[in-house]
């Protein structure tokens, strides 16, 4: 991924590499079913670590004044949380995989050439984000992070709990999705 | 429901003579680049204000962003769980 940059009508734009923007398309669709499933009535649902943290309560010394907020904003900040996932993945454009990472995805995929490989697009992908757009991505990707912390059991001081194979793909990936959301910042920032 | 209302408003006496507070605490996740973009553009305080309570809240582990009326902090915690930083609201200490 390049950078993000503002030009000077305030549009902040970056070029992504193909396997990223399937990436980013993939972590935010999860996002969305998670954030989809959420009842904000069950109290159980709402104890996970991951929701919780989506959901902090807001008076943590006094359960029924933070069951009180939570009646009066949970459903609020899910729909907001929804409504940014679905914009980050509106800006990704078309559902259309540019690049088949895994199996199960490769049998839906059309794009097979004669060799049998699947056919990628090797040209970097334009995103192109207006103002609410670029804010709909900072709190998605904080989303998304808070989620995959969640995941890899992130202590305090931000070390990784698990370090088995597949946590340290997923280790990667949350260190990625820093790295956008920090470019965007700065280039907002700047 | 003349008790009740009456019970509400001396609550409410009560609560006025103490404000409330707007707490932000530090967590392994959020950038410290991140947070203190919120706190600017939230709460629309200097550049430097905004590092500096960003440094509290990752040097000491907890910072207070604002302090007010019950409501008024409410709002500014649902609106930091907007934006995916971990906010609470105290009272204020005497």
């Amino acid at each position: 991924m390049m950078e993000f940059r503002r030009d000077d009508s305030g549009t902040v734009s970056a070029m992504f590499e193909p396997v990223e923007v399937d990436l980013l398309r993939h972590v935010t669709s999860q996002l969305l079913q998670l954030l989809a499933s959420v009842d904000t009535e069950d109290a159980a649902m709402l104890a996970q670590p991951a929701i919780h943290r989506l959901l902090p309560a807001a008076y943590p010394d006094d359960p029924e004044a933070a069951a009180e907020f939570r009646r009066f904003t949970a459903d609020g900040l899910i729909e907001g949380k929804l409504a940014n996932a679905g914009a980050l993945l509106a800006a990704l454009g078309d559902d259309e995989p540019f690049a088949a990472s895994d199996p199960a995805d490769a049998s839906t995929d059309t794009g097979t050439g004669d060799s049998g490989l699947p056919v990628h697009d090797p040209l970097p992908v334009p995103i192109v984000l207006d103002e609410p757009q670029v804010q709909s991505w900072l709190r998605t990707l904080t989303d998304l992070r808070l989620v995959v912390a969640d995941r890899l059991q992130i202590d305090s001081s931000g070390t990784p709990g698990l370090d088995d194979e597949d946590s340290r793909v997923v280790n990667d990936i949350y260190n990625w999705l820093g790295m956008v959301q920090e470019s965007l910042v700065y280039a907002i920032d700047a | 429901m003349p008790q009740i209302d009456e019970s509400t408003r001396v609550r409410e006496a009560i609560s006025l003579d103490r404000p409330w507070v707007t707490v932000v605490w530090d967590d392994p996740v959020n950038l410290m680049s991140y947070v203190a973009y919120v706190f600017r553009s939230y709460f629309g305080v200097t550049a430097a204000e905004a590092e500096r309570l960003m440094l509290q809240v990752h040097n000491n582990g907890r910072a207070i962003v604002a302090t007010g009326d019950r409501e008024s902090m409410e709002r500014h915690v649902e609106a930091m769980h907007g934006y995916g930083l971990w906010a609470t609201l105290d009272r204020a200490e005497e």
